[in-house]
């Protein structure tokens, strides 16, 4: 008993008792943000985390395989049209990740690119996976129950991507926009928009599927980067070469400059840079 | 030494309780409410972390949208510029306050960005330089405040928090063109025409007027001028001094555009004709133009006059009467 009247062995117990319920408050977990089992509130580390895979889309805007420097850019196209870039936006959507054996794993249902926002040009899935990864494939555009009227979330930038009733509904597949030199000398505005068209002239999908082989890249416990052009000069590139003096300044409702532009931009658009590691631990 | 441990023990075991405890609520804070827009395409209202929707909170803002209280001198109350019938606009030149809540750019330069609740904030303590010390003397007030968020003292953020509350049940979805999207009436064969225009490259408005919201929270530059004589001609350049953004200003919605004249920045376009002449023929090609704007080097898209008359009557489409007169957004 001390002179306070509390006994030494009391006193001790109550300094414990206080010091846990300070410390009660800290909890313990896996406190790495990469990890499948990671804890917002741990504040201490326990040895837990459990990391797998991800992996990661890295979309480059490049012209004849040069940096997009959009709005400053003069470039010209194989139909000798001269011309600068002001808008690209775009879906990818069903983009997939094949591993040898047969497993496969959706990196996104659907994306939407804008070559002037960077956040928006790169995409992760969390926690996949490992193993070894045969080929990347997407699709260009939309089908299904996607590409229709109001599918996608009202936000503003699907709104704005909205493929009007009157042509078919849906969704733009791409805006890609800017001015050209005509020949009357004149800055002309082009509007390279893509989407399914059905009017009274017909249907017609430019939507389509590419396959990037990555030979079997083995992916451990790290962030597996797969770079991936969209080189926007193959739009004009092909057979026969885009040439904005005779598709004029939209395009919406030509049926031929949509199936030709499809055709173009199965060969000569997408382009696998470079796949690199990023670690995760 | 030893009544001093004693003491430190105490406080540190009340310390290490208190800590784990939440602080107790002054008064009750009143239950959420939300709004919903029931039709196709038509986004969600905003949510705003700090600014939970109430009908407390909106009431409140309703009466000081309509209260002159928020000018220093009393003088003018956000409804002295927007009138209900007006679609919230007025002969002055001023955007109309419909479908606002779902923007995150604001004025005909694009120079508020973020939530409605910013652009209160902007109204509050710059457009009107609210004097808080009159609403603070308030009783009235003052209880209306405690009742929706639980404060005695009033800020300028509680302002901008009622006001913008109010501003999310402002919306417009019951046009004639939103009844004929919801299959529950037709549109004329002319007004068939004009919708065929409106959602085509033919006229391509609906690039930057885009459904439902007929507006894209996007800024553009549109032909009106190569000189740029005023300040509030300069559009979205004020915001960036970027040369490219010479002439650029938020797309206007169209959600009652008949009545909402006059029309562009400066407010030169009486009749929604004029405008439409504008697009089809008075187009002024340039660095900066969008481009969206179709055949901007022969002066716009040509429109013959039954299909700007097609388009005129599309237009009028978007008259929402039940907006104009919906009892809830009435002065109270």
């Amino acid at each position: 008993m001390n002179k306070i009247g509390i006994a030494r062995p009391t006193l001790m117990a109550l300094l414990s008792i206080s010091i846990f319920q300070l410390s009660s408050c800290k909890e313990k977990g896996c406190t790495n943000p990469n990890a499948v089992n990671y804890e917002e509130s741990a504040e201490k580390d326990d040895g837990s985390c459990d990391i797998k895979s991800y992996l990661t889309l890295d979309l480059k805007m490049k012209v004849a395989d040069e940096d997009l420097e959009l709005g400053t850019g003069s470039y010209t196209n194989s139909a000798a049209n001269a011309y600068k870039v002001e808008r690209v936006l775009f879906y990818l959507s069903e983009i997939t990740a094949h591993y040898q054996g047969g497993l496969s794993e959706e990196i996104a249902e659907y994306h939407y690119f804008d070559a002037s926002a960077p956040a928006t040009m790169t995409l992760t899935k969390k926690h996949v996976a490992q193993g070894k990864i045969d080929s990347l494939t997407f699709v260009f555009g939309m089908r299904g129950d996607l590409n229709k009227d109001y599918a996608l979330p009202a936000t503003t930038e699907h709104i704005n991507m909205q493929w009007p009733t009157p042509m078919g509904g849906g969704y733009h597949y791409m805006k890609f926009e800017g001015k050209f030199l005509g020949l009357d000398a004149e800055m002309h505005n082009y509007n390279i928009h893509m989407g399914r068209l059905v009017n009274s002239m017909g249907s017609t999908d430019p939507m389509f599927t590419l396959t990037l082989p990555l030979d079997g890249k083995d992916v451990g416990a790290v962030n597996f980067h797969m770079e991936v052009a969209m080189d926007l000069d193959g739009w004009f590139t092909g057979e026969k070469p885009y040439n904005m003096e005779d598709y004029g300044e939209g395009i919406m409702m030509n049926h031929e400059a949509q199936a030709l532009l499809r055709k173009n931009g199965m060969n000569d658009v997408f382009k696998l840079i470079k796949t690199w590691e990023e670690r995760l631990d | 030494m030893g009544r001093a441990l004693g003491l430190v023990a105490i406080l540190a075991l009340f310390t290490g309780l208190s800590a784990c405890i939440p602080p107790e609520t002054e008064c009750e804070t009143p239950m959420p409410v939300t709004i919903e827009v029931n039709h196709p395409g038509f986004p969600k209202v905003p949510e705003h972390p700090e600014n939970q929707l109430t009908d407390k909170g909106i009431a409140l803002g309703r009466k000081l949208y309509y209260d002159p209280i928020l000018h220093p001198e009393g003088k003018q109350s956000c409804s002295s510029c927007h009138l209900q019938e007006k679609s919230f606009s007025s002969d002055a030149i001023v955007l109309p306050h419909v479908n606002l809540g779902f923007d995150h750019l604001y004025l005909w330069n694009g120079s508020i960005q973020g939530s409605i609740e910013d652009a209160m904030m902007f109204e509050v303590n710059e457009f009107f330089k609210t004097d808080l010390a009159k609403l603070n003397a308030s009783t009235d007030y003052m209880a209306l405040f405690k009742d929706a968020f639980c404060v005695d003292q009033i800020e300028s953020k509680h302002v901008a928090y009622a006001l913008a509350q109010f501003f999310k049940t402002m919306n417009s979805y019951n046009a004639k063109y939103d009844q004929y999207i919801r299959k529950e009436t037709t549109l004329t064969t002319e007004e068939r025409r004009g919708e065929l225009i409106f959602f085509s490259e033919l006229g391509d408005c609906f690039h930057c007027h885009s459904a439902p919201l007929f507006k894209d929270n996007l800024v553009h530059n549109t032909g009106l001028m190569v000189e740029y004589p005023t300040e509030h001609d300069k559009g979205y350049y004020v915001v960036t001094k970027n040369p490219a953004d010479l002439g650029k200003f938020k797309t206007p919605t169209l959600r009652n555009v008949a009545l909402t004249g006059p029309y562009m920045h400066d407010g030169r376009f009486e009749t929604l004709e004029e405008v439409i002449d504008f697009y089809s023929y008075g187009v002024i090609n340039q660095d900066n133009i969008d481009p969206l704007m179709k055949q901007a080097h022969k002066g716009g898209v040509a429109l013959d006059p039954d299909d700007m008359a097609a388009l005129v009557a599309f237009l009028h489409t978007l008259t929402d009467e039940s907006f104009l007169t919906n009892p809830d957004l009435s002065r109270p």
